[in-house]
């Protein structure tokens, strides 16, 4: 039997197939990720990726996907109207708990009811159930869906389970409970999860019914399943009702996919994009992950998600150079020659004319709501002009203060700017030959000309850039540093100074040398053209597998589904007696609440993954124990993770 | 004129013997010798609580007597206040008290005095303190720090508490966590996910200023 793999993040779309018994890849390919539908592209790479090979349709069993889409709409603000629902939290206290700089919730009214539990799971006040049942039927509706959350509902979900069941009894929308997707403190992190999931659900929702209803046109009766943050399988039911958790799925298929390809348990994966770079460490086997949760567009949510570090500095990084006549490669991303000049013939001819790589374009960025002013003007010209350079924007709006509202343009998304490119000079090289290699050639002769250099040691120097940045970047991350600095910061960070030179070799007139101790393995279609170097900068082992270009894809296949359970058996006196969380269980003896708890742990995390897909299920139970000099035993963390193997299925096994 | 020594034995026996009067008079000597009012209080008073709890432990003082000793160390305390010299000033104020279920606060009251003294603005909870009271009073007062005392192992488990109901708010980056009193720990401490530990008054002053230092 066979499985397909699909991993639709960047620019590309990529699929495989595999032979699921030896993990043999059979075929694969690429082909454009179509943004305005994720799912046109899936569709087209799990076409072509069929036609590719001799595998026929009746042997599919299994298809599984990772995409960007939920990241995406989240980014973008899209989404259902929710309706949140908060017991024994205020809408004030929300605000107080808000990070300082997080953007507001997306919720179209907020509920606030008496209600809620204390950290001992003791109710603090009942739920004023009339009140709930009015609120429910007034906004019932006007929304798509509910998000429910209460004060410490991790330690007793009751009263969100009540409120569920109330909004149930009035309306088939969905309801999303804190509890549901997350196990951990923090009601704030707990809600904006329930509300991004509610949100999103109709978008996550559509792709897969599409995918679904290609899958069975072609005769494909598999199950399909999506990749979570964390990179374990779901399949489309859970996925559906658990959307948020396909956030990251991207740089979590990768992270899998680069480790299952090396076959190693301790590696550092590097997956060079187009756009971006990923990278994300493994140790024993296991990729890093964010227990606290992922932070997507500002928000901070309590997803369990892979600890991967998102490096603004692939194909499209912007080469330019500074006023001091410095030569720069990024942090600002732009439109590579190459493919501006397949969207407007006119390029080149203006490229020649004025002298420049630079270019404004209007159409290729997010539409611009008509909103008059100054900005309006500057944007219409554009339009107009596109693709604009700078003299002649100038030209046309004499007295208008343009290097100032082109930047706040840009960096609203109303504008896009368009340059040269490592992309650009890849095609130069002949490495990639998608774009327009001419335009490329231009644009480089252009630079190298400003910068009074040859074309070659442009190359070099750009080259020399960016394969530091990266370099620098890992070994930042492989350090303490890696969680003080944020990328891209303007501010010169003197740590990182240094880190940088050690890497070069030299501290003022003192050689050092550093050296990672894991090898690096590259996936990506650029990976051959950057990794080796990397590692040479680092000394370390590069491993570029076969198949390394659609790595993520077999990352999307290779997963298991898992599902965990937190729970906490915790001490309390008068009288002496041992509570089981969630849901307050009192015991007499802490060996009897323990056994509960696990029983507990299994029942709930075997249930969950059953429902998720899985087969063959095992459990691995992590329990903590406090114990302190003078007090003896005071609490007990406990995490039961349930694993098993996608259930598979064809046509043919029926 | 009576010796260092003296002064401090006669503030101990004054805390045995539960006497407010002559632990006053005491007080006073060792200020009239120019002696340190942090050390009269510290090596005498202090000297003497433990010798109170020995004796408690062993079943040959009581409540009541303890009760006294209490109020004999209180009014020493009284008179010492405005001469403790603090190294510095730390601009940061603090909510502090004893919590849930435990009402010794003798400890608790010699850390405020001490953090008064290094003009840190403290709002006293007082004993026996429920843990949404920490919470509420710091989110009303938009205190740097939360200092909880605990003298007993049956109720420091509720320090937890206070610390899990600021991670559920959503606090926990906005207040930190001190705690202090005879049966916690350094490693308790950690555990339960406080910020700092301090065994006495004069450490809870230097861990105070350097977690707002690290603020
Ligand atoms: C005085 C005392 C009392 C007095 C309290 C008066 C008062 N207003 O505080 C009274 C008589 C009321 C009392 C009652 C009881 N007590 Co009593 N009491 C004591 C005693 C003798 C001394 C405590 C004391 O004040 N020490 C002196 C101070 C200065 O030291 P400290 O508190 O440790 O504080 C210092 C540091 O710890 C630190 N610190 C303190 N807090 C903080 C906070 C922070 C943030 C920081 C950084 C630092 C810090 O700085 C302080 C100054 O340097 C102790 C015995 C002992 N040896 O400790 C028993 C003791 C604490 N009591 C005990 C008991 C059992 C009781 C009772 C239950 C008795 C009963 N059967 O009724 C009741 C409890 C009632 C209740 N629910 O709380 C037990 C506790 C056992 C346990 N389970 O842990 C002890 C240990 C006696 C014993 N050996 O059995 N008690």
């Amino acid at each position: 039997m066979f499985g397909i793999g699909i991993s639709s993040g960047g620019s590309f779309t990529d699929a495989v197939i595999m032979d699921l018994k030896n993990w043999h890849v059979v075929s694969k390919a690429k082909s454009p990720t179509t943004y305005n539908d994720f799912s046109l592209g899936i569709i087209n790479s799990l076409d072509k990726v069929l036609s590719s090979s001799n595998v026929r349709p009746e042997e599919i069993g299994l298809v599984s996907l990772a995409t960007t889409l939920a990241t995406n709409a989240i980014i973008e603000n899209k989404g259902g109207k929710v309706s949140l629902i908060l017991l024994g939290f205020q809408q004030s206290d929300m605000l107080i708990s808000k990070p300082e700089n997080a953007r507001d919730l997306p919720v179209h009214n907020i509920m606030s009811f008496n209600g809620g539990h204390g950290p001992d799971g003791i109710e603090i006040c009942p739920l004023d159930l009339d009140a709930i049942e009015d609120g429910v039927k007034r906004s019932k509706d006007a929304v798509d869906s509910f998000a429910v959350s209460g004060l410490f509902s991790v330690r007793n979900p009751i009263h969100e389970m009540t409120v569920k069941r109330i909004i149930s009894r009035h309306t088939n929308k969905p309801v999303v409970c804190g509890f549901e997707l997350a196990g951990k403190l923090g009601i704030y992190e707990r809600t904006v999860t329930a509300v991004l999931n509610a949100r999103i659900m109709p978008i996550v929702e559509r792709l897969i019914m599409s995918v679904k209803a290609a899958m069975s046109q072609r005769n494909i009766c598999a199950p399909l399943m999506l990749v979570r943050g964390d990179g374990a399988l779901m399949n489309d039911a859970v996925a559906m009702e658990r959307a948020i958790e396909t956030i990251q799925s991207g740089p979590a298929a990768s992270v899998i996919g680069g480790k299952f390809l090396s076959s190693k348990e301790d590696v550092v994966v590097m997956d060079i994009g187009s756009t971006t770079t990923i990278i994300c460490s493994v140790k024993a086997g296991a990729p890093k992950i964010d227990e606290s949760g992922a932070t997507i567009a500002g928000w901070k949510t309590r997803v369990r998600a892979v600890d991967a570090d998102a490096l603004g500095n692939g194909g499209d990084s912007w080469i330019s150079v500074d006023s001091m006549g410095i030569l720069k490669v990024g942090p600002r991303r732009v439109i590579p020659l190459a493919f501006a000049s397949k969207d407007f013939p006119s390029l080149k001819g203006k490229m020649q004319q004025f002298e420049t790589v630079d270019f404004f374009s209007a159409s290729k960025a997010m539409r611009r709501p008509d909103a008059g002013g100054l900005s309006q003007k500057l944007f219409d010209a554009v339009l107009n002009l596109e693709p604009a350079t700078i003299i002649e924007i100038k030209k046309e709006l004499k007295s208008t203060p343009v290097d100032l509202l082109i930047g706040m343009l840009e960096d609203s998304g109303y504008m896009a700017r368009i340059g040269l490119t490592p992309t650009d000079l890849m095609h130069v090289k002949g490495l990639f030959t998608l774009g327009d290699v001419e335009a490329s050639m231009l644009g480089t002769g252009i630079l190298a000309k400003r910068l009074n250099i040859t074309q070659d040691q442009l190359y070099e120097k750009v080259w020399d850039l960016m394969v530091q940045k990266n370099a620098l970047r890992l070994a930042e991350l492989q350090t303490p540093l890696g969680n003080m600095i944020m990328e891209n910061s303007e501010k010169p960070n003197p740590a990182v100074e240094i880190l940088d030179s050690i890497i070069r070799g030299s501290l003022g007139d003192i050689s050092v040398s550093c050296s990672l101790n894991v090898p690096i393995v590259g996936i990506g279609a650029p990976a051959q053209f950057f990794i080796p170097q990397i590692a040479e900068r680092l000394k370390t082992e590069s491993i570029i597998p076969q198949h390394y270009e659609v790595g993520a894809a077999i990352g999307s296949l290779v997963g298991n589904v898992v599902s965990t359970f937190d729970l906490l058996v915790r001490k309390e006196v008068m009288p002496e007696c041992y509570v089981v969380f969630p849901g307050r269980h009192v015991f007499s003896d802490l060996e009897s609440a323990a056994e509960f708890a696990i029983k507990m742990g299994k029942e709930e995390a075997y249930k969950q993954a059953e429902k998720t897909g899985a087969i063959d299920i095992e459990f691995k139970v992590k329990r903590e124990d406090k114990v302190f000099s003078k007090i003896g035993f005071m609490w007990s963390d406990i995490r039961v993770t349930a694993t098993g193997r996608p259930a598979l299925e064809s046509k043919e096994l029926k | 004129m009576s010796t260092r020594e003296d002064i401090l034995a006669g503030l101990a026996k004054a805390v045995i013997d539960g006497d407010p009067d002559v632990s006053k008079v005491w007080a006073q000597k060792a200020l009239n010798a120019q002696m340190d009012a942090y050390e009269a209080l510290t090596k005498g008073c202090q000297e003497g609580m433990k010798v109170v709890g020995d004796r408690y432990t062993a079943g040959t003082m009581f409540i009541p007597e303890i009760l006294l000793s209490a109020e004999a160390l209180y009014s020493a305390m009284d008179v010492l206040r405005p001469y403790i010299k603090v190294q510095s000033t730390v601009p940061a104020s603090v909510v502090i008290g004893v919590i849930e279920g435990d009402v010794h606060d003798i400890g608790k009251n010699i850390v405020k005095m001490m953090l008064e003294a290094s003009s840190v603005k403290v709002y006293d909870l007082g004993r026996d303190v429920p843990i949404e009271a920490f919470v509420t009073k710091a989110k009303e007062t938009n205190a740097n720090v939360i200092a909880m005392s605990s003298l007993m192992t049956t109720t420091m488990f509720k320090m937890k508490d206070v610390v899990d109901m600021l991670v559920e708010q959503g606090l926990r980056q906005k207040v930190k966590v001190m705690v202090g009193g005879a049966p916690t720990s350094q490693a308790f401490a950690q555990n339960v996910g406080a910020d700092a530990y301090a065994v006495d008054a004069t450490e809870a002053v230097k861990a105070f200023e350097k977690l707002m230092k690290g603020a």
